[in-house]
């Protein structure tokens, strides 16, 4: 995608067994939301028992951005997985607080803080 | 409370373009604009722009209702509240409640086809109030009783915005957000 448009998003994908890092940069609006979605399951489809989702170069995430999280955060609790999100940057983390949707996701300010205490891996 | 002030239902100049018209370089080629606009709007939003002091910066645009134009109205809005020195906090709030109101438009306003949306945003002759004025000519259909994600985006306007009104005419739909200007 043309990161000079005004409507980008990318990302990347680490993975081990452990854990899967989502890193997500760009703005994630009604433009981007499909984009955004992909990039959520592409987290969820990994067989790592904690998903985190790193929105630390997300400059901006409206209420579809938020939609997208939450339907994750269910999946993966159905799935029995853990999803950790980081909220980098001012604006993500003031959407969350004003929505209280903090509460419900899980928030870490760092990646190295999300991928932290992994939880054992059930045998 | 509610009510469209004059019923002219306006042709939108030069639809097929996506930004239209961008011009707050001053009252002259904007004003006779402004003012055929605003006798389409309900009054609060009337009142609101005829506040407004057009000789400072401000916004007035129209594009297509397109989720690839609300990047475009974000980078206006962003442009307009570096100029009028609003705190980041601040910023970040107009920024998230106004893409809500034009995303609502783009979304809901037009489901048979294209449309436009108008954008405007000033601060009054004071210098005390920012107005922020979303519209649109499409047809408003209220949320579901379990609003779910979109009643989210409408209760977000709410929570960001000091003043949040939605007003839904036959001729389309209105939403006016209002914030003090910090000191």
């Amino acid at each position: 995608m043309d990161s000079d448009d005004a409507n980008w998003l990318q990302w990347t994908v680490e993975a081990d067994h452990f854990v899967t890092v989502v890193h997500i940069s760009g703005e994630v609006d009604l433009a981007t939301r499909m984009e955004f979605t992909a990039a959520l399951r592409r987290g969820l489809d990994s067989p790592s028992r904690v998903v985190v989702i790193d929105l630390t170069q997300v400059s901006f995430l409206s209420s579809v951005g938020l939609r997208a999280l939450v339907l994750t955060h269910q999946e993966a609790h159905r799935t029995d997985r853990v999803l950790r999100v980081v909220d980098g940057s001012t604006v993500v983390r003031r959407i969350f607080e004003v929505t209280g949707l903090g509460e419900l996701l899980v928030l870490f300010p760092t990646v190295d803080e999300a991928t932290a205490h992994l939880p054992p891996v059930v045998s | 409370m509610c009510e469209a002030v004059g019923s002219d239902d306006l042709p939108c100049p030069g639809t097929g373009d996506d930004a239209l018209m961008s011009d707050d370089a001053g009252p002259l080629p904007t004003a006779p604009r402004l003012a055929e606009w605003v006798r389409t709007l309900p009054a609060l939003a009337a009142d609101a722009v005829a506040s407004s002091d057009i000789t400072k910066p401000h916004v007035y645009i129209q594009v297509r209702a397109s989720p690839q134009q609300l990047g475009v109205i974000r980078s206006h809005l962003n442009d307009w509240i570096g100029r009028i020195g609003a705190t980041r906090e601040l910023a970040q709030d107009m920024v998230l409640a106004v893409d809500e109101a034009a995303s609502n438009a783009v979304e809901h306003a037009y489901p048979d086809g294209p449309g436009t949306l108008t954008l405007f945003a000033g601060c009054d002759r004071s210098g005390q109030t920012t107005h922020v004025i979303v519209s649109d000519t499409g047809t408003w259909r209220p949320p579901p009783v379990d609003p779910g994600f979109r009643g989210r985006g409408l209760a977000m306007m709410g929570l960001l915005a000091s003043l949040f009104e939605l007003c839904s005419t036959p001729n389309g739909t209105t939403i006016v957000l209002g914030w003090p200007v910090a000191d």
